[in-house]
């Protein structure tokens, strides 16, 4: 293989490597906002079956949003509604994550999850 | 010369091929995290369902003291409105069903279908529907959202969820 051969095939699979974790990169936050979102909901459950969420559950949802990597978690939730009344859960949060820029650089980049679902309550024993 | 044609043109195929396999990724990625919220938007709409139930026909059966056997009926007309409604608020539709500009989903030219929304009451329990076996109370809806996949155009993607108060 000669020296120009040789050249080509370095620079393809300097390019092709950084492609593939750059795509990788890009591809991560969407799988921690299926996390996010599953997380969030779990809560809703909460709320739907006891009428809404104690400052208990509100930590522990901030708690686990913080564990998957999520940072200043906002949480807007009733306490304690009663049955059939409608009940919002609002969750706003940011995840911060690293990424290429042109194919060359990496820069912190923060994404903005916000999961925001309505219900009723429907507080009869399981 | 001939040869460095061939090597040239390899690397443009590998490189092509890596390019679309990385679209495709990113695509997936975006459809499955869309799927999952609209799934959970559904199933929050479907809980809210459940609060429309018959008092009428539980008061007429035996047992309703007690949580592990007490049957749950549910007046399907209310149900069925109340659902829709709720898919409507969760997926942030307009009266059409189009997808507002609050919306989480991006294609906003076609409306949201909703294919099905059914009650299955004890009275009809149980029964399998498609591949699922529900034994409770269940509320199951069916919808097609609408989407643009990359190299693909519009499609609209199916979702269906079964949802009963043991969800989670």
């Amino acid at each position: 293989m000669s020296p120009g051969n040789l050249v080509i095939l370095a620079l393809v699979v300097v390019f092709l490597f950084m492609f593939v974790v750059g795509s990788t990169e890009y591809s991560l936050p969407f799988f921690q906002r299926l996390k996010f979102d599953n997380v969030c909901n779990k809560y809703l459950a909460i709320i739907q079956a006891n009428g809404g969420l104690s400052q208990e559950h509100k930590n522990e949802l901030t708690l686990e949003l913080e564990e998957i990597g999520f940072t200043d978690v906002s949480i807007s939730a009733p306490t304690k509604l009663e049955w059939n009344t409608e009940a919002i859960l609002r969750v706003e949060a940011s995840y911060k994550f690293k990424a290429m820029k042109a194919y060359l650089f990496r820069e912190e980049k923060t994404l903005q999850a916000v999961y925001e679902n309505k219900t009723r309550v429907m507080t009869l024993e399981r | 010369m001939g040869k460095s044609w061939v090597y040239i043109g390899f690397a443009t195929i590998m490189t092509l091929i890596i390019i679309i396999l990385s679209i495709f990724l990113m695509e997936i990625s975006t459809i499955i995290t869309l799927g999952n919220r609209v799934e959970n938007s559904l199933i929050g709409a479907g809980w809210a369902g459940f609060s429309t139930v018959d008092l009428d026909e539980i008061g007429e059966r035996k047992n309703i003291d007690n949580a592990e056997i007490r049957e749950i009926y549910l007046d399907k007309a209310k149900a069925n409105l109340l659902v829709k409604q709720y898919i409507r608020q969760n997926l942030k539709l307009d009266t059409s069903y189009r997808p507002t500009n609050d919306s989480y989903i991006v294609s906003r030219d076609k409306p949201v279908v909703i294919d099905e929304i059914r009650i299955f009451n004890p009275d009809e329990l149980p029964i399998i529907d498609g591949k699922t076996n529900i034994t409770r109370t269940t509320i199951k809806i069916a919808v097609e959202i609408p989407m643009d996949i990359k190299g693909l155009g519009f499609r609209y993607a199916k979702k269906t969820v079964y949802v009963d108060i043991d969800t989670f």
